[in-house]
């Protein structure tokens, strides 16, 4: 490319930067006639440099955009309608200049659209100038560099610069690491050697490499301004696109941060405003009713704190709504009621950064996707910095960002286990405390598990031998003393074990290799001053391996896993020759010896009179009947069902996995359980046989289905229809009558309605039964004369599931079972899933 | 640390044909075994001092070595081949590779020479080898009597692999 252009985009990409964060401010203050002639000298930078560089599509644009605000400039109203106008032609000429950058050439195109539009705009414009003002031009020029001296620094404070390739400030980067391990390595050496001759020399190299490794660092660095800048505009687009009025404000725009750095945080930054925006601050109606101003406040604060930035997004919204929260955590199984109970307001808080775990109840295009906040986390956590939050309800939230200042060098406790040294880095170290006879700290055993008790805190402390596995290796006698490193990982403290602290050094991080990547417990590795390797331990790893830090090991997805590790009670019978079989004993309500005189053949099954009900009866594998027969009794669903087989085996405790998967319908799979080979049957499969029968309906649970008919005749000619379809049939003979009947509590299944009725007809019924949030998922069937679109139309309309005609007696059946065993299928579907996973 | 033994001479050296049909080869013996590494994997060949070993590593890895400031993983041929270990960390003798970016010290318990391999020479994967030294083989050739396994540089650093041999 040429040089010529790529000064050009490198130079635009800034401007425009500027210029945008320039507009919003200039929305809000439409009268700051200095922000106006910022903007004006940057568009027409622009636009003088394009044509210079034969860009016309550009030109031509900037042109009719920079017309446009010296229009604002000689004193127009600057109008929503031309902000949104000239930030719309930014973003093409950012297009335009993407292009440029990946093609060396202006794409084709036509911005008639624009253009047209600003000039009407213009036009406006025009007629509403008031005099121009000739004296706010030169001294709006003067005021830039004071008004907007982030944003347009670039332009008005030229100090000497010139353009280093980020590829160069890397290689000076590498080599100073390098320098640094020299000089670890020499100064080693003089200690061991005890050289008085090098050792000024040495103190003098020493104090020069950490200079240039500061001043290098420096020249990574660039001021959080940069991220600043583009922030505005991002929250003027999202209170237009949310109908909020919200604010920003930024302060610390000086602080620096490794280049690198900034351009990590750039995305979570951007996705915690965008949630600030969108779940914290509320509705302007909600905000008034809150007695609260009626703009939200949404603030970002960076400053810089000894080895690290910290980053404060606050907003003064509704906060994060922690009811909702705990229900989530225990609807989800991420922890039990009781755990939940213990929970501090920030350990629950804690929750929203894992895997789908959203509470927002209206998917938006802001946020609220349910994914987010984890990636959020694992964004910072992945660059070294950790993230937090606290709320207050009705007040708003705060997440506080902790951010290395450089990912390349960090400051690092050498720690010894055994002849095993490893690094690990001090941020998330809190202090370090010596065990022994004399020590005041003390560690005791609760329930299994070691804890130090460190003044008024109990903290779960575990041997970094364990962590990593070394037990084995190591002579296991009781050390006498060691020293117990307090580390803090989010909102867990915790502590490790470890035989010795060695020494504290700055490690140049390199990260690992990809075949020992996937080691959660390292970070990286690094060669100390002696030229020794070790490797970087990362506390987020040590307690994601310990189970504190509620990780993707605790997420939804991760939940069958645990389940397949988990021992699961299953009985074992025989059942016709062959394998022995196996299945669930959760699935069995209880096991019953009949005789098989009970037994009733029928249509290829048993039917058995069972506690003043028939109960159908499946057998396992055909043969001859003997005198008597467990039967299993299986309870899915609600409905009961029983399996007949020769012999009760065993009920065992045994983790289930299914090794050869089965092809053979109602066999799950092979399992080898207490050394036998086993089928595990599949349970679900005999439901299905057993139910599409006709039979199975009526001796099986019964659905309650209320039928509602004005007219006697329907209601006495349709209820018997029902009954012999098996269902149980209440009848109502109003819309009103129906409702009545269901505000008793009573349980029905499914509504079966008349459209026309006198009073409140059909669909009014439907509606009304349908908006009861008790009964939203009741399935509604509507009868009439004959179906026609418009009633089918006006029944879904109203929340109905159907329409069938009132003589069609087959589709009243057919469509009242379908409906009806999707829903309760729903329920069986899901176990016989789990099942099968398990198979997988 | 680590001292160098032999000469670089072949790292940069210009290789006036590097098809596949006329290519050279390094050869290394593990167990009196010889093997062939493809010779534009090789960067050079050291004697390894001092071996951070990595806890819960894949077991082929005997651990990180400071290879003249930079890190390198040392794979033990051995493991990888499933033959007995060796006891002693100090002296190995390793072979630097590089492989997708990722610097490797390949330990082995003798290094030979650069062979020539004559394309002629080339013939079908015997039958009779283990099916884990051919998983690792990418192609053999005939020099003499003796036969010469050419390793396959992606298979051997596969760790992953290792799970399909499993019960070997």
């Amino acid at each position: 490319m040429d040089e010529l252009l790529g000064d050009f985009l490198t130079e635009t990409a800034e401007f425009i930067d500027a210029v945008s964060s320039q507009l919003v401010l200039f929305e809000k203050t439409p009268d700051d006639k200095a922000i106006i002639a910022g903007i004006f000298r940057l568009l027409h930078t622009i636009k003088g440099t394009c044509g210079f560089l034969g860009l016309t599509r550009l030109a031509v644009l900037t042109h009719a955009a920079e017309t446009l605000i010296d229009r604002l400039r000689d004193g127009a109203k600057g109008t929503p309608e031309a902000v949104s106008l000239i930030l719309e032609t930014i973003d093409r000429v950012k297009f335009i200049l993407k292009e440029l950058e990946e093609t060396a050439q202006e794409p084709h195109g036509d911005d008639t659209d624009l253009i047209k539009a600003l000039e009407a705009q213009i036009a406006c414009a025009t007629i509403e100038a008031r005099e121009p003002e000739p004296a706010a031009d030169t001294s709006g020029t003067r005021e830039l560099a004071s008004a907007s001296a982030e944003a347009a620094a670039p332009l008005s404070r030229r100090t000497e610069t010139i353009r280093v390739t980020v590829d160069v400030l890397e290689r000076i980067m590498v080599l100073v690491s390098e320098l640094v391990l020299t000089r670890n390595q020499l100064l080693d050496l003089s200690r061991r050697h005890g050289d008085e001759t090098t050792k000024a020399p040495l103190q003098r190299l020493s104090s020069l490499t950490t200079d240039l490794q500061d001043t290098v660092m420096r020249a990574r660095m660039q001021p959080m301004g940069r991220l600043f800048a583009s922030l505005p505009r991002l929250i003027r687009d999202l209170s237009q696109e949310l109908g909020k009025k919200i604010n920003l404000v930024t302060e610390g725009g000086d602080t620096e941060l490794d280049r690198q750095l900034i351009e990590l945080i750039r995305a979570p930054l951007t996705h915690l405003l965008r949630n600030c925006a969108d779940h914290g601050i509320e509705s302007l109606e909600e905000r008034i009713a809150a007695g609260k101003p009626v703009a939200g406040t949404i603030q970002v604060v960076a400053s810089h704190e000894a080895n690290y930035i910290s980053i404060y997004v606050t907003d003064d919204g509704r906060g994060i709504d922690l009811p909702r929260i705990r229900a989530k955590v225990l609807a989800k199984g991420l922890a039990t009621p009781a755990e939940v109970a213990a929970m501090s307001d920030d350990e629950l808080c804690h929750f929203i950064f894992l895997p789908a775990f959203s509470t927002a109840d209206v998917v938006t295009n802001i946020s609220g996707r349910g994914i987010g906040m984890d990636v959020v986390r694992n964004n910072i956590e992945e660059i070294g910095g950790s993230i937090s939050l606290s709320t207050t309800a009705g007040k708003g939230t705060r997440f506080s960002m902790k951010i290395p200042l450089t990912l390349a060098i960090a400051p690092a406790l050498i720690v010894q286990i055994g002849s095993h040294r490893f690094a690990l880095p001090q941020h998330s170290v809190v202090e370090v405390v010596g065990i022994g006879d004399d020590s005041r700290h003390e560690i005791e055993t609760v329930r299994g598990s070691l804890v130090l008790c460190l003044r008024d805190e109990v903290l779960p402390l575990t041997d970094l031998r364990l962590v990593l596995g070394l037990m084995d290796e190591e002579d296991l006698t009781e050390r006498k003393e060691f020293r117990a490193v307090v580390m803090r990982v989010g909102s867990q403290t915790f502590a490790i074990m470890v035989d010795a602290v060695a020494d504290v050094q700055e490690v140049v991080v390199k990260p690992l290799g990809a075949s020992l990547a996937h080691l959660k417990v390292f970070s990286g590795h690094t060669i100390l001053g002696d030229g020794s390797v070790v490797l970087i331990l990362d506390p987020t790893g040590i307690a994601t391996g310990l189970g504190l830090v509620q990780s993707e090991a605790y997420s939804v997805a991760a939940i069958p896993e645990a389940e397949e590790a988990k021992n699961i009670r299953l009985v074992l019978f025989r059942a016709g020759p062959g394998t022995v079989k196996a299945i669930p004993l959760s699935l069995i309500v209880r096991i019953e010896t009949v005789a098989s005189s009970a037994l009733q053949r029928s249509d290829g099954m048993f039917i058995m009179q069972h506690r003043g009900q028939l109960m159908l009866i499946l057998q396992v594998c055909d043969g001859e009947l003997s005198e008597e027969h467990p039967v299993l009794v299986l309870g899915v669903g609600g409905e009961s069902m029983g399996l007949l087989v020769d012999e009760i085996l065993d009920i065992v405790e045994e983790p289930m996995e299914v090794e050869i998967a089965s092809t053979t319908p109602g066999v799950i799979g092979t399992a080898r359980i207490q050394n036998m080979i086993v089928d595990v049957l599949d349970v679900a499969h005999f439901m299905r046989t057993a139910r599409p029968d006709a039979f199975a309906r009526a001796f099986s649970r019964r659905f309650q289905v209320l039928l509602v008919d004005d007219k006697p005749f329907f209601r006495d000619m349709l209820a018997p229809v029902l009954a012999a379809g098996g269902y149980h049939v209440i009848t109502a003979e109003s819309g009103h009558d129906a409702l009545a009947q269901l505000a008793k509590g009573r349980h029905i299944d499914a509504v079966i309605t008349d459209i026309d009725m006198p009073d409140m007809n059909g669909y009014a019924l439907a509606h009304t039964i349908s908006s009861d949030p008790r009964f939203a998922s009741m399935p509604i069937l509507a009868l009439a004369a004959h179906a026609a679109p418009a009633i089918e139309q006006a029944a879904t309309a109203s929340g109905m599931c159907g329409v069938v005609g009132k003589f069609d007696r087959i589709a009243l059946l057919q469509t009242l079972d379908t409906i009806l065993d999707v829903r309760e299928l729903g329920g069986h579907d899901l176990e016989a899933k789990i099942i099968r996973e398990m198979a997988a | 640390m680590s001292s160098h033994i032999g000469s670089e001479h072949w790292q940069t050296g210009p290789t006036p044909s590097t098809t596949i049909e006329d290519s050279r080869c390094f050869t290394v013996i593990v167990r009196g075994e010889t093997f062939g590494l493809p010779i534009e994997a090789v960067q050079t060949v050291f004697r390894i001092e001092e071996v951070t070993p990595v806890p819960l590593g894949p077991e082929e890895v005997l651990g990180l070595v400071n290879l003249r400031g930079k890190i390198v993983t040392a794979v033990s041929l051995r493991r990888r081949l499933r033959i007995k270990e060796e006891n002693h960390f100090k002296g190995l003798l390793a072979i630097g590779i590089e492989h997708r970016g990722e610097n490797f010290a390949l330990v082995v318990d003798e290094v030979g020479d650069v062979i020539t391999l004559d394309p002629k020479c080339r013939i079908p994967l015997p039958t009779h080898l283990d099916p884990l030294s051919l998983s690792l083989t990418n192609s053999v050739y005939k020099i003499e009597t003796d036969i010469l396994p050419i390793l396959d540089m992606t298979s051997v650093f596969d760790f992953q692999r290792r799970a399909n041999f499993g019960d070997l």
